[in-house]
């Protein structure tokens, strides 16, 4: 029984090895997916199963990485979240931008509303917002799971 | 046996009772209800909230010399199946483009929808005979109305499309510009789809 086991775990590795091919990091703000990309080690016909079950067991979603603001030419407040899903499946969610006035006070505008986007798996992701006028000086962002 | 009949009629309004679906209040702000086929407020809120927003961002509504511009809103074609106001999408817009300070709508001029008839009546008051009835200094006087810079018109589309035996695909497509009545220069325009799938036995309107 033990050779059984030892001879499966060795065909395994063989052919996660086999089936590796020669992925080659690239430039970082280019993101190939996979199964578009060549496989590597860690992603391949025979892992790629098994790592979609552990990401799905430690429920990995999406990660915000960064939030940029700036002004437009009419001095409007515009900002973009980027972010990273972590997740082997693509994720759907909605957000909602609250700007803020000096105060911080909530400025009323027909633009926050719950806006649908997706992430693709193992990718980087961005949205953006602007401001209703200049007196936002600041925000709030919200998230949901998007409603299917 | 009288008796039997009405229990019976009892048990039966109280069990259709119990199955129709009950009513409730929608909660606006985070509703959560499930998507429908044809086009709800969300999908309004959604459209004009992306068109506002690309507007804003693109800087084209900002004046040069810091002031605002005149902006009429024209015709907004309804080339749907669905018996929509256009007035439904393009009052969040307007409200919207007043808050940011760098328009201000007319309604002199302009589709029939946006235009106030009660301008040109006051108008029409002052020319009559009974115009003599008011103060003069209250009247509108001739040359008062304000022509517009620019116009915002569009059209919202519908495409169905078969996605498979059971489902249909429905596409919307709002489609907003705006143009410079000067020059007649297209200041900025924008597309934004809204598209869904359902049951092919669900009608779309």
């Amino acid at each position: 029984m033990k050779t059984i086991v030892n001879t499966l775990l060795v065909l395994v590795f063989a052919g996660t090895c086999m089936f590796a091919g020669c992925y080659e990091q690239h430039d970082a703000r280019v993101n190939v997916a996979e199964r578009v990309r060549s496989d590597s080690i860690g992603s391949n016909l025979i892992v790629r199963p098994i790592t979609g079950a552990f990401s799905a067991l430690l429920g990995e979603g999406i990660e915000i990485s960064s939030v940029k603001t700036g002004q437009n030419d009419a001095g409007i407040m515009v900002l973009q979240v980027s972010g990273y899903n972590k997740a082997t499946s693509i994720r759907r969610f909605d957000y909602k931008v609250e700007w803020l006035d000096e105060g911080g006070f909530v400025i009323d505008s027909q633009a926050s509303k719950w806006l649908p986007t997706s992430a693709r798996p193992k990718s980087s992701f961005t949205f953006g917002a602007v401001a209703p006028n200049k007196e936002a000086v600041d925000f709030k962002i919200d998230t949901r799971k998007h409603i299917k | 046996m009288k008796t039997k009949i009405i229990l019976t009629l009892c048990l039966a309004s109280l069990l259709a009772a119990g199955c129709a679906p009950k009513t409730r209040d929608i909660d606006i702000i985070n509703d959560e209800g499930k998507p429908v086929l044809g086009l709800d407020y969300r999908d309004f809120d959604k459209a004009a909230s992306q068109l506002v927003q690309s507007m804003l961002k693109s800087g084209a509504l900002a004046k040069e010399d810091g002031g605002r511009y005149v902006m009429s809103t024209g015709r907004i074609v309804n080339d749907t199946m669905q018996r929509i106001d256009t007035d439904q999408l393009m009052a969040k817009i307007e409200e919207d483009l007043l808050n940011s300070g760098q328009v201000v709508m007319t309604s002199a001029v302009g589709s029939d929808k946006s235009r106030d008839d009660m301008i040109y009546e006051v108008r029409e008051l002052r020319d009559s005979e009974t115009g003599e009835e008011f103060e003069k200094e209250t009247m509108a006087g001739k040359g008062t109305l304000v022509a517009p810079d620019l116009n915002v018109s569009g059209k919202i589309l519908q495409r169905n499309i078969s996605y498979d035996k059971k489902t249909q695909q429905i596409e919307y497509y709002f489609q907003l510009k705006i143009t410079n009545l000067t020059t007649g220069l297209r200041f900025w325009q924008k597309e934004t789809i809204i598209g869904k799938r359902g049951s092919n036995k669900a009608p779309a309107w």
